[in-house]
C-alpha cells in the first residue's frame, strides 16, 4: 500500500505531446478512476504509472520514492489489462505462479498464496485449465487474481470490463469494488464508461485532450462540475446545453435564453456575453412552478423503460433535449411539450466553458 | 439455395481431383524408387513400373548398402548436420525475428531488408567466396563448415516467417510479463518461444528438407570419407560406366526414413501453423 504523487508529468511521443503538465495526488488505499473519451491520454497516463512508458518530463513518486526510472516490478505495481493478457500456454495456476517464481519465492509459499487468492475469486476449480478453456468473466477473474498474488502497492486496471457483456460487467464491477474494500490497496482504474467511474471511485479524474479537467469525488463532479466538458461527460444521459446570452433589464444583468426567458443572476456579467446553460435530463420536469425555467419543444422520440421515461424533444438551434421522468409516461410524438427546471439545478458556463456560479 | 447445394459437391470433387493429381505427380518418383528398390536389377530395367512379384523381388540393394561400413556414418553425418543446423536456425532466427519485431533500434529496417535479400538471392551464388572463407578458417572437410553454411542459408526464411508471426503476438502479453518483472530473455524463452511453436515447426520443415537433400555443399566443402552425407555417399554407387541401381534406390529409400520421422514430429505443429489465424 502506498500513496502516489504526480508532479508536472509530461509525455511526448516524438513531436506529439500527449500529456501536459499533469499534477495528481492519490492517497493510500484510495480507489481512483481515470475517465475520459478515447484518445484523452488516460491509458497513456496509466502506462506511465505502470512503468511501461517512460516519463518525458516531471516527477512521479510512489510512497516516498521517486520511481521515474524504476521497472514495473520495482515500483510494486500490478496491472490488469483490457485483453486480460493471460499467458495462453500456461494453466491458470501457472499464470498466477509465473511472476512469483521469477521473484524466487519458494514453492510452498507460492502454492499457499495462489490457493488463498483462488478461493477469494472462486477460481479453485479452474486452476488446471488453460485460459482458452475459460469464459470471459473467468479470464477476467484470473487476470485480477494474477495481480492480487503479487501483493502490489498499487493496482492498475486498464478498462478491465470493456470486453465483457453487460450483465457480467455489472457483476464484475461489484466484485472489483468489494475486493478493493477488502484488500484496501491503492487502485487506479481507467475506463471510458462514466457509470463505472461513478460507482467505483473514491475519486474521479476526468481527462480530456491530455489535460486533467477536474479531480473530485463522484458527487462533487456531478453537482459542481468545473467546466462544460466535465458537466457533459459525467451523468447519464448527458447534460443538455442551451444557448444563452446576457442582457440588461432595469440596470441589472439577466441571463436571456433563445426563447426570450430570463433568469436573474448576481454575478457581474458583461452585456452581450455568450453563455451556455446546462440542465441535467433528470432535473427537467413536466410540472413546475412559476419561478422555474421553462422550455418548450416538439417531442421527437420517447423511450419507456417502465421505471423511467426518456423524452427527447427538439428546440430550434439546439441538439435534441433529453428529459428523464420517473415512472411511465405515454406521450405522443410530435406533441409540443413544456419542461421545467428549478433555478438552483441550472449550471452556467462562460464562453471558454468554465463554470459560473448563478447566485 | 438449390444452386448453392448443387454447386457444393461439384466444388468438393473438383478440388479433390486437383489435389489428387498433384499428389500423384509429387509421389510418383518416390513410388518408383520404393518399388524398384525391392526388385532385382534385371526387373528394374525390364519393367520399371511393375510392382515386385515373387520372381523379381530382391533385397540385394539393401544388403549391399547395409553391408557397407560407412552406411551408419553417412546417416549420422546427415542427421547431425541437419539437426544441429536446424537448432541454430530456429534459435538465432527466433531471436533476431523477436528483436526485429519488438525492439526499436537504429538500422532495424535496414537489417530486416538485408535479411529479406537473403531469401531472394540463392546462397549458392556465393559458393566461391564461401569456399575461400572455409579454406581460410581451416574448416574444409568438417561438418562444422556445412552447419555454418546451412545456418546462413536457413536464417533469412526463418526470420521472415517468425517475424511475421511474432509481430502478431499481443503486446499486452509482453507488458504483463514486464509487470511480473520477467527479464527480456525470460520473456523470449518462456512466453514468446512457446507461443511461436507453430511458426517454429513451419520453419523447421521448410529448412530441414533442403539441408537433408543438399548435394552441392557436401560435395564442395566436405567430400572427405568421414564427413560425407547421405546424398553424397549415394554417389559412390553411381559410376561413370556402371551404376548400381539396386544400391542407389535402396539407399534413397532409406534416406527418406529419417526425414519422414522428423516431418511427423513437426507436422502436428505445422498444420496448426499453416492454419493459424484462419479460424479465430
Amino acid at each position: 500500500m502506498a500513496s502516489l504523487s504526480l508532479r508536472k508529468i509530461n509525455k511526448r511521443f516524438g513531436k506529439v505531446h500527449v500529456l501536459h503538465d499533469l499534477d495528481l495526488e492519490i492517497q493510500d488505499g484510495e480507489f481512483v478512476v481515470f475517465v475520459g473519451p478515447s484518445g484523452c491520454g488516460k491509458s497513456t497516463l496509466l502506462r506511465l504509472i505502470a512503468g511501461l512508458e517512460t516519463i518525458s518530463d516531471g516527477e512521479m513518486r510512489i510512497g516516498d520514492h521517486i520511481v521515474n526510472d524504476l521497472s514495473p516490478r520495482e515500483r510494486g505495481i500490478a496491472m490488469v489489462f483490457q485483453s486480460y493478457a493471460l499467458y495462453p500456454h500456461m494453466s491458470v495456476y501457472k499464470n498466477m505462479a509465473f511472476g512469483l517464481k521469477i521473484d524466487g519465492q519458494n514453492k510452498q509459499q507460492i502454492d499457499q498464496k495462489i490457493r488463498d487468492v483462488a478461493s477469494k475469486l472462486q477460481l479453485d476449480s479452474l486452476l488446471d485449465r488453460k485460459p482458452g478453456q475459460l469464459s470471459g468473466g473467468q479470464r477476467q477473474r484470473v487476470a485480477i487474481g494474477r495481480a492480487i498474488v503479487r501483493d502490489p502497492k498499487v493496482f492498475l486496471f486498464d478498462e478491465p470490463l470493456s470486453n465483457l457483456d453487460a450483465a457480467l460487467r455489472l457483476k464484475m464491477r461489484i466484485e472489483i469494488a468489494r475486493l478493493q474494500k477488502v484488500l484496501n490497496t491503492t487502485t487506479i482504474y481507467v475506463t471510458h464508461d462514466q457509470v463505472e467511474a461513478m460507482t467505483l471511485a473514491d475519486k474521479i479524474v476526468v481527462m480530456n485532450g491530455g489535460h486533467i479537467e477536474q479531480v473530485g469525488a463522484p458527487m462533487e463532479l456531478y453537482n459542481a462540475p468545473q467546466n462544460k466538458f466535465v458537466a457533459g461527460f459525467i451523468g447519464s444521459p448527458a447534460m443538455n446545453f442551451l444557448v444563452a446570452g446576457v442582457s440588461t433589464d432595469n440596470n441589472t444583468n439577466v441571463i436571456t435564453l433563445a426563447n426570450g426567458q430570463t433568469l436573474p443572476t448576481q454575478q457581474h456579467l458583461k452585456h452581450g456575453t455568450q453563455l451556455t446553460l446546462g440542465i441535467r435530463p433528470e432535473h427537467l420536469s413536466l410540472y413546475g412552478a412559476e419561478t422555474d425555467l421553462a422550455i418548450e419543444g416538439q417531442i421527437e422520440s420517447v423511450e419507456r423503460m417502465g421505471d423511467i421515461t426518456y423524452i427527447y424533444f427538439s428546440m430550434p438551434g439546439h441538439d435534441l433535449i433529453t428529459m428523464a421522468q420517473q415512472g411511465d409516461h405515454q406521450l405522443p410524438i410530435g406533441q409540443i411539450i413544456r419542461a421545467y427546471a428549478k433555478p438552483e439545478k441550472i449550471h452556467l458556463f462562460d464562453e471558454s466553458g468554465k463554470a459560473i456560479k448563478l447566485s | 439455395m438449390i444452386l448453392a447445394k448443387a454447386k457444393q459437391p461439384f466444388n468438393v470433387i473438383a478440388v479433390h481431383i486437383v489435389l489428387l493429381t498433384y499428389t500423384f505427380i509429387a509421389l510418383f518418383p518416390v513410388f518408383i524408387i520404393l518399388v524398384n528398390a525391392f526388385k532385382s536389377r534385371k526387373a528394374i530395367f525390364n519393367s520399371p513400373l511393375a510392382l515386385p512379384n515373387a520372381d523379381t523381388f530382391s533385397t540385394i540393394g539393401f544388403e549391399k548398402v547395409l553391408s557397407k561400413a560407412d552406411f551408419l556414418l553417412l546417416f549420422g553425418n546427415s542427421l547431425l548436420v541437419t539437426v544441429v543446423s536446424l537448432f541454430f536456425i530456429i534459435l538465432f532466427g527466433a531471436m533476431l525475428a523477436w528483436a526485429l519485431s519488438e525492439y526499436k533500434f537504429t538500422g532495424r529496417t535496414l537489417l530486416g531488408l538485408f535479411m529479406a535479400i537473403g531469401i531472394m538471392i540463392p546462397i549458392r551464388l556465393g559458393t566461391v567466396s564461401i569456399l575461400e572463407i572455409v579454406v581460410a578458417l581451416n574448416l574444409v572437410n568438417t561438418r562444422t563448415a556445412l552447419i555454418l553454411v546451412y545456418i546462413a542459408q536457413g536464417l533469412p526464411m526463418a526470420i521472415f516467417i517468425l517475424n511475421e508471426y511474432m509481430s502478431q503476438i499481443p503486446k499486452e502479453l509482453k507488458e504483463a510479463a514486464r509487470c511480473d518483472d520477467v527479464s527480456e530473455y525470460q520473456i523470449f524463452f518462456s512466453i514468446i518461444l512457446p507461443l511461436a511453436r507453430p511458426a517454429i515447426a513451419t520453419v523447421a520443415v521448410f529448412s530441414m528438407i533442403p539441408i537433408w537433400n543438399d548435394l552441392w555443399f557436401p560435395l564442395i566443402l566436405a567430400p572427405g570419407e568421414s564427413t560425407r552425407t547421405v546424398t553424397l555417399g549415394i554417389q559412390q554407387f553411381i559410376g561413370q560406366f556402371v551404376t548400381d541401381w539396386n544400391a542407389v534406390l535402396a539407399s534413397l529409400t532409406l534416406a527418406v526414413i529419417p526425414i519422414l520421422l522428423l516431418y511427423v514430429f513437426f507436422s502436428k505443429q505445422l498444420i496448426r501453423g499453416l492454419t493459424a489465424g484462419a479460424v479465430k
